[in-house]
């Protein structure tokens, strides 16, 4: 072995579970929140105790999870993404954003 | 180690000023040196909301201040491009990383006090050692917002941040009193439409990042953010786009294909992302294009 990294088995093994308990999803963490309600990350010497494993293999799982998350595909549509919303607020301002939101308000209010 | 160093004074300099003194100086130093703000953050703040390993004195022993420096990334004319890849060079000058340096010399050089810039860059994946993100709040120069958990400052809006750990006495700012997030004309447009201008910009619920709820109080009652769709969108070209795409290009067996693939404008840019390590600041401002927080600042003629 010519550096170190996981065996695929136990990346699958773990991965979801590793991600999870990382910043990859990051819900409720402003600060002014009770502290029942914030749910911060857990770092991967917390994450190597909780699941069994040494930090290592948590730090690889968890950066090998990180690139693998999204496919190469979402890179390419990002860049679409961007183009469309800066041409979109450059063209019409913030209602270039929100005018299909406005648009579902006034149908549902209807309904 | 010798008793002066231990406690952080070394010989050759004189006493240094007041902490009240010092931290006056330093905060004009910063402003000087490129930041256009500059607050100083308890080192014990972090206790409560960072892991052991990623609290200031982990990394500096005996740390008594954070000081903490804020400049505008793009300018206000970069903000008007059409062209998203515009400001995407454009985005970012390194102007609070210099002013960063200055203060850490000048407390070093002037004072005899241990400095060092915080470390933000991530070592491991997407984890960087210190979160600026919590060293704005605890220097009172902002608060989380709903757009990707960035911190608004009152005044400016969107801001990049440094910071300098350092063994110097300094005078602590409070938290800011109020939340700047959201502003009340998103909270006006969430009771509305049901999301915020951020929240419509990047859905997460139509492919995108950012998702919450505001209270009846107009505070933010829930905050969701996928960080990783974020990075193809903020780190759209670089290291993890580079990896993904080098999967891509040695599992191609057709030669022709494999070049066109390699010498293709997005691994282009992904190499080039690297080689300015542009992949490291920011490459998507879309939830920030539409925040009302600080777009008087960016109104010129």
């Amino acid at each position: 072995m010519s550096f170190f990294f996981v065996d695929p088995e136990i990346y699958e093994k773990h991965k979801d579970d590793v991600l999870a308990l990382s910043q990859s999803i990051q819900v409720n963490y402003p600060e002014h929140l009770p502290p029942d309600q914030r749910s911060p990350a857990l770092s991967d010497r917390q994450i190597a105790e909780r699941l069994g494993l040494d930090e290592r293999t948590v730090r690889e799982i968890r950066c090998v999870g990180e690139r693998e998350y999204y496919d190469i595909e979402e890179y390419d549509r990002a860049a679409i993404f961007k183009e469309t919303q800066c041409r979109a607020y450059a063209e019409k301002g913030l209602s270039g954003i929100t005018a299909k939101y406005v648009e579902r308000a006034r149908a549902a209010k209807k309904d | 180690m010798s008793e002066e160093h231990q406690s952080g004074v070394a010989e050759a300099h004189p006493p240094p000023p007041a902490p009240e003194t010092a931290t006056e100086i330093i905060k004009a130093l910063a402003l000087k040196a490129g930041g256009d703000v500059c607050g100083i953050a308890d080192p014990h703040a972090w206790d409560d909301y960072a892991p052991e390993g990623y609290r200031p004195y982990d990394t500096l022993p005996g740390c008594k201040a954070v000081v903490v420096v804020g400049s505008r990334g793009p300018t206000a004319g970069a903000w008007r491009s059409p062209d998203s890849r515009i400001i995407e060079v454009n985005g970012y000058d390194f102007a609070n990383d210099r002013a960063i340096h200055v203060v850490a010399n000048h407390i070093e050089t002037q004072y005899g006090f241990y400095a060092m810039q915080a470390p933000s860059l991530p070592i491991g994946g997407h984890q960087p050692p210190t979160s600026m993100m919590l060293a704005a709040v605890f220097a009172g120069l902002g608060t989380r917002s709903l757009a990707a958990n960035i911190i608004l400052n009152p005044k400016y809006g969107l801001l990049y941040y440094s910071a300098a750990f350092t063994t110097l006495p300094l005078v602590h700012d409070p938290l800011l009193e109020q939340n700047v997030c959201p502003h009340k004309m998103c909270v006006a447009t969430y009771r509305s439409i049901g999301r915020t201008p951020c929240m419509a910009a990047c859905p997460a619920d139509e492919g995108g990042c950012l998702d919450g709820s505001i209270g009846e109080d107009g505070e933010i009652a829930s905050a969701y953010y996928n960080r990783e769709r974020c990075a193809t969108r903020a780190m759209n070209f670089g290291i993890n786009s580079f990896q993904n795409a080098l999967n891509e290009m040695i599992a191609e067996d057709d030669d022709d294909t494999r070049a066109m693939m390699v010498n293709s404008d997005f691994v282009g840019r992904s190499i080039g992302s690297m080689g300015y390590f542009k992949d490291s600041v920011a490459q998507c401002f879309e939830c920030m294009r539409v925040c009302p927080v600080g777009r008087a600042e960016r109104k010129l003629k």
